[in-house]
């Protein structure tokens, strides 16, 4: 094995190491302190990208016990509310506003063509837990960092 | 250093301390500054599983009215619960640092408003835990609250269960910092309800208390029981139908609950939620306002004829649908404690004075009667047996099989042709006729009415009476006879509504059914289609049967005639098994209008008095008819017949 000769640094580079040889010590601290900050700044980032995950969930959980206290309302309201409309009750009220049950002498039947239907069901508020397969999350929020670039390579490969 | 490495430090040193400053805020705005979701999460127990209910599905009417719903209330539960026993028993630090199982109920009592007797609670729940140690060595962890104890008839501690409204809920959860007050401000959480866990149960309301409550059943707590675990997760089944559609549907009725883990991840939580899919509703073919009118006139039926109990159908022979379905008494459900009552007297019958019946209609044959008669002229007309001309001569005595048939009153009606057999329910008439047609052909004929089948109609449960056949052991060639003119075989009200709805329909009979729509989650409609059941006859002995029993109706002056409209029928008494005493049921099945049929009503009043012939069906059920059937046409909007035949297209 043949040694390479050794490169003398230029005058110039001997000369300014002489007369300030703390230089490429300050430069080799630059360097270190640069990576431990860049990784400083990568784990800010992990931690502001991890601590904003966790509120949107604790957001979500928060949103779901009121949608749940929303639909335990809407449920036990609709109950009152047809409790207090019930048969017995209609009947009675409307006994004591002065209308009784009409006989067939005081009906008068007339034609009416394509008479829309007039019944009207209230969509249950149960629908409120059906969750649209439409509105499920974009992959994006469920893969790895190695996923998304095979996904994207494979995108662009396949476009 | 020049200008240029005096703006490359800055800029590293931006570079450097930005990410640091974002560090820090981030920090400082999670620690210091937290959310208020993130306050309430770090002063409230932090569950690690979180039960996820989904309510039962709604009933409603055909009209959109809520016949079964949902409403919620709350269990509490001391977690850690062993702690506060022993402090409870050895005392706590001084300063109430440390505090009691009293101290913790009667926060609970103060927080929520509600009344609790903290002394015996606190007494029960030592007992319990006792118990427990004694017999398996476990102490008590988790304290289910209870509102108090009570005292048996046997002088055993029962535990009133506590239940705390939604009201009541929520001022506990105010208390514990779980949600803000009513001007938006959230709490300190009270160091005495942090082991405090509440757990909402959607419990069954049924707005319209009893009105068709044989049809819409009840759906009763099936207690904790043992989960099923689907995919990871732990599902319980909380409520099982009784009866009625809340017991035939109960699979999509169903309400769910689950046990998912509890994670701040939004993707697990959002993933785990997606298992929690809520059941369907169903809207059903009876009519709120037809059925009120269906239940008066049998309350004024049974009180009229002073009867113990009685049922009536009201249905659609052209689809099957059931407008309305009554049985007195009737149950109601808001007051479960009074269900065991009612059904015992709906069962009792002379051999079986202790039964139990839920549905007069569905669940209870009974032998018709005169009624059945319809069944066998329809059975004898379209086999060629008789025609509407064949004439009997009836001396009021007739002796098939060694048996003596006699008439009601024993009377004799003389000649008669085949629509006088019927006007006057004549027995012997009835009984030949089945002799002319053959047991073979009669109880063919019968098996196509589907007598002693069931109808398959969408409740339960549904009760098929009794129909014995040449070869079984008790038949004999009398039981043909007396079969002819329903005695001996028994049916319930609903088969023989649906059997004779083939007269109505042109030979068909539909499959009966209450459940009209099916509305699924995601909003999708499923609607029933009705299906014929069978075709036990032609549509020519159909159309013949039915002109002779409205002339029969009308040549009678029957009390069922209804003014505008015009009505076939047919009137039922019979005797109750085992025929000891003169008690009968009086029974009418009626339709019309009879060129187009929009409605059969089939009606059941069981032991009238015997004053004033009201033992009779013609006396006490006919007349229910003459009441109920013009309501209901109002109710459809069907006109009187000389009106809709000017109003027809082809009038």
């Amino acid at each position: 094995m043949q040694n390479e000769p050794i490169r003398k640094p230029s005058p110039t580079k001997i000369r300014a190491y002489k007369q300030a040889p703390w230089r490429e010590q300050t430069r080799l601290l630059a360097i270190g302190l640069a990576s431990v900050f860049g990784l400083m700044a990568m784990l800010a980032l992990f931690i502001f990208t991890g601590a904003q995950a966790a509120e949107a969930g604790l957001r979500v959980q928060s949103l779901i016990r009121e949608r749940d206290r929303q639909l335990r309302r809407l449920e036990a309201q609709e109950a009152e509310l047809a409790q207090k409309q019930n048969e017995e009750w209609m009947r009675t009220r409307a006994a004591e506003l002065g209308f009784k049950p009409a006989e067939a002498g005081d009906i008068d039947y007339l034609v009416v063509a394509d008479l829309p239907a007039t019944v009207t069901i209230r969509s249950s508020p149960t629908s409120l837990l059906y969750i649209e397969q439409d509105v499920a999350l974009s992959p994006a929020y469920r893969e790895t960092l190695l996923e998304w670039v095979l996904r994207a390579i494979l995108r662009e490969g396949g476009a | 250093m020049d200008r240029s490495l005096h703006r490359r430090v800055r800029f590293a040193q931006l570079s450097l301390l930005i990410p640091l400053a974002l560090v820090f805020l981030q920090l400082s705005r999670f620690q210091i500054l937290p959310t208020e979701d993130r306050r309430a999460l770090d002063e409230a127990p932090y569950p690690l599983n979180q039960h996820i209910e989904t309510p039962r599905g709604r009933i409603m009417d055909r009209t959109g009215h809520l016949l079964a719903g949902n409403s919620s209330q709350y269990r509490v539960y001391v977690d850690n619960c062993q702690v506060y026993l022993y402090r409870e028993q050895f005392g706590g630090l001084a300063g109430g640092a440390s505090p009691s199982l009293s101290d913790v109920i009667a926060a609970v009592a103060r927080a929520s408003g509600a009344e609790l007797d903290t002394r015996e609670v606190v007494a029960m729940l030592q007992e319990v835990d006792a118990a427990l140690q004694a017999e398996y060595g476990q102490p008590l962890s988790t304290c289910t609250l209870m509102a108090g104890v009570r005292t048996d008839s046997g002088g055993q501690k029962l535990a009133i269960p506590l239940w705390l409204t939604e009201e009541e809920n929520s001022g506990l959860e105010v208390a514990q910092g779980l949600r803000p007050d009513a001007t938006g401000k959230y709490h300190n959480a009270s160091d005495l309800l942090y082991n405090i866990r509440t757990e909402a149960w959607f419990f069954r309301n049924y707005p319209e208390g009893s009105l068709a409550s044989e049809v819409v059943g009840y759906s009763r707590q099936e207690g904790l029981g043992q989960g099923r675990s689907e995919e990871g997760v732990i599902r319980f089944y909380r409520e099982i139908g009784d009866w009625g559609v809340e017991r035939f549907y109960n699979d999509i009725l169903q309400g769910a609950r689950e046990d998912v883990s509890w994670t701040v991840v939004p993707v697990e939580i959002t993933s785990n939620l997606d298992r929690a899919q809520p059941p369907a509703d169903v809207v059903l073919t009876i009519d709120r306002e037809i059925q009120a009118e269906t239940e008066a006139a049998l309350r004024e039926g049974i009180r009229a004829g002073e009867g113990s109990r009685g049922s009536i159908i009201v249905l659609n022979p052209q689809t099957g649908e059931i407008l309305a379905m009554a049985d007195f008494p009737s149950v109601d459900l808001q007051d479960p404690n009074g269900f065991l009552d009612t059904f015992k007297i709906k069962g009792r019958l002379p051999m079986d004075p202790e039964g139990q019946v839920v549905s007069l209609n569905v669940a209870a044959p009974y032998e018709p009667g005169s009624t059945f008669k319809v069944l066998t002229m329809a059975a004898a007309l379209d086999s060629g047996a008789v025609t509407p001309g064949t004439w009997f001569m009836d001396s009021g005595r007739i002796e098939i099989g060694g048996v003596v048939i006699h008439n009601w009153q024993r009377r004799g009606f003389g000649l008669q042709d085949m629509t006088g057999c019927m006007r006057h329910s004549i027995n012997t008439c009835l009984a030949w006729v089945a002799t002319q047609l053959g047991p073979g052909p009669f109880y063919e004929y019968m098996d196509r009415f589907r007598i002693g089948r069931l109808t398959g109609v969408d409740m339960s449960p549904e009760v098929s009476g009794i129909l014995r056949r040449p070869g079984d052991q008790s038949w004999t060639d009398s039981t043909l006879a007396t079969n002819a003119y329903g005695q001996g075989v028994s049916a319930t009200t609903l088969q023989m509504a649906v059997a004779i709805s083939a007269v109505a329909n042109g030979g068909v009979m539909m499959t009966p059914h209450v459940v009209r729509q099916i509305i699924l989650p995601d909003g999708r409609v499923h609607t029933v289609t009705p299906v014929p059941l069978g075709q036990p006859i032609s549509a020519a002995t159909a159309e013949t049967l039915e002109e002779m029993l409205a002339v029969s109706l009308e040549l009678e002056g029957s009390k069922a005639l209804v003014e505008g409209y015009r009505v076939a029928g047919k009137t039922g008494t019979a005797d109750i098994p085992p025929y000891v005493t003169t008690k009968t049921v009086a029974s009418f099945v009626g339709w019309g209008p009879v060129d187009d049929p929009q409605i059969l009503v089939y009606i059941r009043i069981d032991e009238p008095t015997a004053d004033d012939d009201r033992q009779y069906g013609s006396i006490t059920a006919a007349p229910v008819f003459a009441r109920l059937a013009p309501r209901i046409f109002a109710l459809l909007g069907i006109p009187p017949d000389s009106i809709r035949w000017t109003l027809s297209p082809n009038g």
